[in-house]
């Protein structure tokens, strides 16, 4: 066994997780876990209602983040990749056509995949460059003798930080709903859903939002009509085996994940204003990127025109897992190797199934864990070297 | 966030007597907190309680409120375009 770096840990996986938390977020879960919290909703009683109002903060919290004018068409799921599901399978009828970029995750991909087997859901990806940026024009053409029933766009790709154009892509399908994976993106880049035309948006609490696992959340248009995925208790219409019509309660049956929603209320009060942190992820990702291309035997396969949100890179001669496994033995550096769960845009960058190094800085990264991220691949490049 | 201490100053921003109360039904909690904000920013008082199960066998939530107050209360139940089951006095 390898021994530990001795160095303090340098984590640059946010793609997959912030990390550290702001102290509000530890502090709001402390407090909803130890202080007198109930089932949110359920009782009538004080400690039921302030649970309640904890969910009714956090709710109107983020809706305002994404420009959302009423806040119970926010809805709170387990994570991203539940709010995908609920509206990919919730809305998609039998023989639906679904348009896609081609980053999409498995979040996306795989219910794609079901709806595909059990629903004749027939799937057609969107030309784009070779970053996966969706070409606006081409679609537009596309558009015109193909109907889709949906489009599926992850804003920015959690493989190689490339992020769409949903305004052009608005524009080119403008009778098309639109679903917008913002897992990578809530918190980081502004939305505002009502004003862009965004029918459907998903997004995880614990990452641009910087709060804890285990919460998402989901935009449904007013007029659009999504099945839920679960029917059960709501605390409301209790007299009713039908399940409820109302918003959120139609889309929220059992318990909230109270302490979780409060971490993220934690997290949503961190921020100062509507202050995003996408700019300085942007800054720190772009000086990344342009120290890699200077590297010997590094391919980069994220854009380099300071737009990208991570870096994504091979070097020749080494696997990933071998690169990020030096990096983190060598120089503490935290990364992520292989496909991080989206081989459909891996097969466009060309690097599947081998896959990548993703890198992805965040809102506690400075600028010196870039240079050492840099130091730690430029060593690894010499290793690759060798074979 | 509510606890303990909280729940002991729950305060009823009414204390009128219980003919002076009226109560807004809904179907979520969210309209209620929706509602009890609005009012707040008008400067009324309204507390949510559990649903009287005079009025209605759901076991959900309540906003009690002056009955002085209805016509503001049926204003901002229209200007915020919330459904509701009704607006009972609680005397009734």
């Amino acid at each position: 066994m390898n021994e530990p770096a001795e160095q303090e840990p340098i984590y640059l996986d946010h793609a997959a997780t912030s990390w550290p938390k702001p102290p509000a977020v530890s502090e709001y879960v402390v407090r909803a876990l130890t202080e007198l919290t109930a089932n949110a909703g359920r009782s009538g009683h004080g400690p039921s209602v302030e649970s309640a109002r904890i969910v009714f903060r956090a709710r109107q919290e983020l809706a305002a983040l994404l420009g959302v004018a009423r806040s119970e068409n926010v809805v709170f799921v387990r994570g991203c990749t539940e709010g995908l599901n609920l509206v990919i399978k919730g809305f998609l009828k039998p023989g639906a056509t679904v348009a896609v970029s081609p980053m999409e995750h498995n979040s996306v991909m795989r219910p794609l995949d079901a709806c595909a087997r059990q629903r004749a859901v027939r799937v057609v990806t969107l030309p784009a460059d070779p970053f996966g940026r969706i070409d606006v024009e081409a679609s537009r053409e596309l558009a015109r003798t193909c109907r889709f029933d949906l489009a599926v766009v992850c804003h920015a790709s959690n493989v190689n930080g490339a992020v769409q154009d949903v305004r052009g892509l608005r524009d080119a399908l403008p009778d098309t709903p639109l679903l917008l994976d913002a897992a990578q993106t809530a918190g980081v880049l502004p939305i505002d859903v009502e004003r862009e035309g965004i029918e459907f948006l998903a997004c995880s609490a614990h990452k641009g939002l910087l709060g804890p696992t285990g919460v998402g959340a989901c935009y449904l248009a007013p007029d659009r009509d999504v099945a839920p995925l679960l029917e059960g208790g709501t605390g409301s219409r209790s007299e009713s085996t039908e399940h409820p019509h109302v918003r959120p309660d139609r889309y929220e049956a059992g318990t909230l994940n109270l302490h979780g929603i409060a971490g993220l209320l934690g997290g949503l009060q961190s921020r100062a204003g509507d202050e995003l942190i996408g700019a300085h992820k942007r800054e720190l990702n772009q000086m990344l990127l342009d120290g890699l291309l200077g590297v010997h035997r590094v391919r980069v396969q994220s854009p380099t025109d300071g737009t990208a949100l991570c870096a994504s890179f091979t070097i020749d001669g080494l696997q990933p897992d071998e690169i990020a496994a030096f990096l983190e033995r060598e120089h503490g550096v935290l990364c992520r190797p292989g496909l991080q769960c989206a081989p459909a845009a891996h097969r466009h960058l060309h690097t599947f199934p081998r896959g990548s190094v993703r890198i992805s800085p965040g809102w506690g990264n400075t600028l010196d864990d870039i240079e050492v991220a840099l130091t730690a691949v430029r060593a690894a490049a010499k290793l690759g070297a060798g074979r | 966030m509510s606890g303990r201490r909280e729940q002991t100053r729950f305060g009823d921003p009414m204390s009128a007597d219980k003919c002076d109360q009226g109560v807004v039904l809904f179907y979520t909690i969210h309209a209620v907190f929706q509602l009890e904000s609005a009012l707040r920013d008008r400067g009324l008082g309204s507390k949510p309680i559990p649903t009287p199960r005079h009025l209605s066998s759901d076991c959900g939530t309540a906003l009690r409120f002056a009955w002085s107050h209805r016509a503001d209360v049926e204003a901002e139940i229209a200007r915020l375009n919330l459904e509701i089951q009704g607006i009972h006095r609680l005397d009734e």
